[in-house]
């Protein structure tokens, strides 16, 4: 017992273990899962790691190629420990599944912690950069607890567009409007009136977009990613009640 | 002599046409029932077939053809088109392979499949289809190899398949690796003299990579040379362990060049794994991310260069290495260029694999300190990805991609479009011992692309002609017409070679998803490209 216990004392703090996408993407049954996953912490972890990466000196189960031909296969055919059921090997071949798809899939691993910036050093460069078009108390209210830090991170970088239509000038003919659609050799633009344009472009035509998102935009080669983290703290505080 | 021969000779004729400005004669073999050839007879692009991934060895894309030129190009219209229906409906068609057409015949892919058409009408002479199986992403296929009427692809699920080019009827199928260890294939063979050269794919369980040679009688393995080193071999000290060159990867999955006069194969690496996290393989991570020379006949490294070391942001190197004849200080040179998907263009001499210019084509790139003494980007440890984010510029889709660039000995410009643009690149894996994919990229708004024309001789933009919206990057054609042709958004475009100007267009029925190729067939000269599922023909009216 207290050998196992020693080997539990040293698996690294924080084993990486599969996120949700990767257990959906690995479409296995969800209570085999879960059993394989605690049968594996159980017996198998104190060993080979609670990611079953291994440790010296036992094997790395996910670069195993024996473990990675009996994933496709559909079975397990590694089981050193003979006292386990038929059945605690399916599922802890489940959960092999699940640790393989885990490393494998693009998208299919956790953000880990986001929020290391400082907040107020992150509210300092919001009031210099960003304050005069946006509020903490208007239209940024209640953002912190709005969205997860990963997506506030990258939606405070790169805001979505619906609300914030570009205008365009277009010469020739001289038209200007908000701009729908534009592609190599198409515009297509709403003037002022309501009337809707489509106008063929070629290398002479000028067209001068104005996009409120440019700002964001030329922040990227400039901003920081000291003041990126600071301000994505600051506005992961800004909670409804706060802005009250 | 056969048939093709006489097209070689007819080339060679053909060759006073093209005499360029920089060219000397390069690196076309036309297919070959006898694989020999004086070296006279290997030294123009075909002009009455494209026989190769590439259209010949040297990978300019670049055709002497004139007959479609900056003057005419508006006359450029639809000779045909064909939609191509795939043997399984799960996974559509599209056509990111270039087609390889010898004796009025077109050979293209799509994943699991194989078409023959008429290179006259469209029409559909044979199809070849075969199921892959397995837990592999499905990802496309680049084409063909041919030599004589003997036919090479590779499929998804790692098997070497040879066809009978006159009707579509296999002759083997060979493994060329172990799908559950989920290796994927999906390069285009290259076939010198009797080596059909192939590579592995599959960067998502931290495999190790390799080029290889097969009999193409038979399929027969003739050497296998693996990019990361083993004890004992040059460049194993740029890893820390065994374990870690062992599970290295860096699958050059991209079709390279050949020069015939030195015997030597020159491609692109893969990105190392785990991909994005480089905290257990510290170090350069040779030969991941480099441009090699091997020796066809055996395999053998003889030299290599490494474009990036120790990449983190999934940057491969398998861009196509373009081979480049010229005169520099009075002397020739045989020079070998690549504009990578890290953002940097790089020339070398191709004969030893000496640094000559090293230069970023793209004016975000964050990401590296600067060039060293040898001509490596350094890479910048704070722009690797960080558990909570780091802004960095190219986005892991890179400056440029898979998407062959072309160059032109007329005008002396090397064409790439390329995309400018950040991410954010987020480390998902602090294991002591991260594995496959490590990271993860949330992509931001504001991106730019641009056909960027470099001077090789300074890496510098000669112009560059933005899109007007981001996309791409697509692959691209230039001719002794004085024009460049490729595809943004869903047109086919076509440009001033010299200028960058936008000369003709034409609506495709879906983006481009190949490079385009040209070819005179009966007097009259076609430009050929896939868009989606559908294959289409361009011809002056």
């Amino acid at each position: 017992m207290r050998f196992l216990l020693t080997f539990a004392l040293a698996l690294p703090m924080a084993a990486q273990l599969p996120s949700r996408a990767a257990i959906s993407a690995s479409n296995q049954d969800d209570e085999a899962v879960e059993r394989g996953s605690a049968l594996f912490a159980a017996r198998c972890a104190g060993c080979h790691g609670g990611a079953g990466r291994g440790t010296n000196p036992a094997t790395d189960l996910i670069r195993s190629a024996m473990v990675r031909r009996d994933q496709v296969a559909g079975k397990l055919t590694v089981h050193p420990d003979a006292s386990l059921a038929k059945s605690q090997i399916g599922d802890l071949g489940v959960w092999l599944r699940v640790l393989l798809v885990s490393v494998a899939g693009k998208g299919n691993q956790d953000f880990l912690e986001i929020l290391t910036g400082d907040r107020i050093k992150g509210q300092q460069y919001f009031g210099a950069h960003c304050a005069k078009c946006h509020s903490p108390e208007g239209d940024l209210a209640g953002i912190g607890e709005k969205y997860d830090p990963s997506v506030l991170q990258s939606l405070w970088l790169s805001p979505r567009r619906s609300k914030t239509p570009r205008t365009v000038s277009v010469t020739p003919p001289g038209v200007s409007g908000t701009l729908e659609r534009i592609d190599e050799f198409r515009l297509t633009l709403k003037e002022q009136s309501g009337t809707r344009r489509e106008i063929a472009l070629d290398d002479d035509t000028k067209v001068e977009i104005h996009d409120p998102l440019q700002a964001h935009y030329d922040l990227y080669p400039v901003l920081t990613d000291a003041d990126m983290h600071n301000v994505t703290a600051f506005l992961s505080t800004l909670t409804k009640e706060r802005s009250k | 002599m056969t048939r093709r021969i006489f097209h070689a000779a007819l080339a060679v004729s053909g060759l006073l046409v093209a005499q360029a400005l920089l060219a000397q004669p390069i690196l076309a073999q036309p297919i070959l029932a006898q694989p020999i050839l004086a070296q006279p007879m290997v030294a123009q692009p075909m002009v009455d077939s494209w026989p190769t991934y590439n259209g010949d060895f040297s990978g300019r894309r670049f055709s002497p053809l004139t007959q479609i030129n900056s003057a005419n190009i508006g006359n450029l219209a639809a000779a045909w088109s064909t939609k191509l229906t795939s043997g399984a409906p799960a996974y559509g068609v599209r056509l990111s392979a270039t087609p390889l057409m010898v004796d009025g015949v077109l050979y293209i892919t799509s994943l699991d499949n194989v078409w023959a058409v008429d290179a006259r009408t469209g029409r559909e002479v044979w199809h070849f289809y075969r199921e892959s199986k397995g837990d592999m992403p499905r990802t496309g296929n680049r084409g063909v190899a041919l030599q004589g009427n003997r036919l090479f692809f590779v499929t998804i699920d790692n098997v070497l398949i040879s066809l009978d080019a006159d009707t579509g009827k296999q002759r083997f199928a060979i493994p060329i690796a172990d799908s559950k260890q989920l290796y994927f294939s999906s390069v285009a063979p290259i076939i010198i003299r009797n080596h059909v050269i192939i590579a592995t794919g599959g960067d998502s369980l931290d495999i190790p990579a390799f080029v290889q040679s097969h009999d193409p009688e038979n399929g027969a393995l003739q050497w296998k040379w693996r990019v990361t080193p083993a004890k004992g071999e040059l460049g194993f000290d740029t890893w820390p362990s065994q374990y870690a060159a062992d599970f290295g990867g860096g699958h050059p999955w991209i079709t390279g060049t050949y020069d015939p006069e030195l015997n030597l194969y020159f491609v692109g690496t893969g990105n190392p794994d785990p991909v994005g996290a480089g905290a257990s393989r510290k170090g350069d991570n040779l030969y991941t991310c480099s441009i090699v020379a091997l020796n066809p006949d055996t395999g053998k490294l003889v030299w290599h260069f490494q474009v990036s070391p120790h990449d983190t942001h999934d940057w491969d190197a398998v861009q196509t290495p373009i081979l480049i004849d010229a005169v520099v200080a009075g002397k020739p040179r045989k020079l070998l260029a690549q504009a990578g998907r890290h953002g940097y263009f790089t020339l070398l001499d191709r004969t030893n694999g000496a640094n000559i210019l090293t230069a970023p084509f793209l004016p975000t790139l964050n990401w590296s300190k600067g060039v060293n003494g040898t001509g490596q980007p350094i890479p910048d440890p704070a722009k690797e990805p960080q558990a909570d984010g780091t802004l960095v510029s190219p986005p892991t889709s890179g400056a440029t991609n898979w998407p062959p660039p072309s160059f032109s000995p007329q005008t002396g410009w090397f064409y790439v479009n390329s995309n400018e643009g950040f991410s954010l690149y987020y480390l998902t894996d602090q294991d002591r011992q991260p594995q496959g994919f490590a990271f993860r990229e949330a992509g931001l708004g504001g991106g730019k692309s641009a056909l960027v024309a470099i001077d090789y001789r300074t890496g510098k933009a000669a112009w560059k002609h933005y899109w007007r919206s981001p996309g791409g990057p697509n692959g691209i054609l230039s001719t002794a017409g004085n024009l460049l042709v490729t595809g943004h958004g869903s047109y086919l475009i076509a440009l001033d070679a010299g200028t960058g100007r936008t000369l003709w267009h034409a609506t495709l029925p879906n983006p481009l998803a190949n490079g385009p190729v040209t070819y005179m067939l009966d007097g009259r000269q076609y430009v050929v490209v896939g868009a989606g599922d559908t294959f289409c023909a361009f011809a002056l009216k």
